[in-house]
């Protein structure tokens, strides 16, 4: 079982958004995993060395039907409390999405909880990989400093942290390119209505003093020229807002490449 | 009679209980295919269980006249 699963195919969970796909699933390091079911491999021994011990007592009261009986019955509790450690152990997750990372807690059948964080709060990530045991099959903590009083994430215990904290921060990086390119594209949007009102607005009065009632189509904004500067009040306040619309977004980009450089 | 018989309902609705947070709360094909697996195991035990706890004879088991009798035949 790979403990670090990217993504493969479209994967589902409760709660899933339209749009947003499943990035990586975490679990703990399967040591964790591990030392729990060492308990149940000790446990399975144990009847064999009741067969050694009281094999006397077994063959001579003919009890070897119920000897039998008991074990497989012992066994099929085993069988049970092995798969409710892999159930607490699967469901005790971490994903990562294209839009949030969800924390998921599972402690026994009647008790999970789960917390969200959306990318764009995330401020820093970082990972911890501390003692000999951790150093050695390479697992750790991933910290997640979110922005404000929220409380930070931890991925405790997962393996590969450097890997996770890569992903995490690519996705972090892709969110905010996406975010840079809807504000410029916005920005550009609004431009164009204003461009296309204005437009409307001067037909509409040119109309109204000829008094032709045929609609005029809409046109695209001529180039402002020195030639036209001062004729109309409008065409200088349209020229201004473009300074600033192209500007902004010119700002926005810079700011975008900066916190890149940053990170 | 009864002990094997509640021991095996409790198992069963315990054994629900994991395959229903399994397949609902799990995320990737994981853990459907960990569920399958503990359901083929537990249904091959718990038939195997059923079939040797009527093989067994309680009359002797809690009779100690009749567990006297086993050890003398055997002695002999």
């Amino acid at each position: 079982m790979n403990h670090i699963m990217l993504k493969q195919e479209d994967w589902h969970f409760e709660g899933k958004e339209e749009g947003e796909e499943v990035i990586l699933v975490l679990h703990k390091h399967w040591l964790t995993l591990a030392s729990q079911a060492t308990f149940i491999i000790i446990f399975s021994i144990l009847p064999f060395v009741m067969l050694v011990v009281f094999s006397n007592i077994i063959v001579t009261y003919k009890l070897i039907s119920v000897f039998s009986f008991l074990w497989v019955g012992y066994y099929l509790l085993l069988w049970f409390w092995l798969f409710y450690i892999i159930t607490m152990y699967t469901l005790d997750n971490w994903v990562v999405t294209t839009k949030r990372i969800i924390d998921s807690v599972q402690n026994g059948f009647f008790n999970r909880s789960v917390a969200e964080l959306h990318l764009e709060k995330i401020q820093d990530v970082s990972y911890t990989i501390e003692g000999l045991m951790a150093t050695f099959f390479n697992y750790g903590l991933v910290e997640i400093q979110t922005a404000g009083i929220e409380h930070k994430f931890f991925f405790r215990k997962v393996p590969d942290p450097q890997k996770v904290k890569d992903i995490i921060m690519k996705l972090i990086l892709q969110d905010e390119d996406a975010e840079g390119e809807s504000l410029r594209d916005s920005v550009l949007h609004n431009r164009v209505r204003f461009h296309q009102d204005d437009n409307n607005r001067h037909d509409n009065s040119t109309r109204n003093n000829i008094g032709d009632t045929e609609p005029a189509p809409i046109t695209q904004p001529e180039t402002p020229s020195t030639e036209n500067a001062g004729k109309s009040d409008n065409t200088d306040y349209v020229n201004s807002i473009n300074e600033v619309a192209d500007n902004k977004s010119t700002e926005d980009y810079k700011l975008d490449d900066d916190r890149r450089e940053e990170v | 009679m009864l002990i094997p018989v509640i021991y095996l309902i409790l198992y069963w609705i315990g054994a629900f209980f994991i395959v229903y947070h399994l397949t609902k709360y799990g995320i990737t094909p994981w853990p459907k295919k960990i569920a399958t697996v503990f359901l083929a195991g537990a249904l091959m035990l718990s038939i195997l269980n059923f079939m040797l706890f009527t093989q067994v004879n309680w009359k002797t088991i809690f009779n100690p006249q009749n567990l006297q009798q086993n050890f003398n035949t055997k002695t002999n």
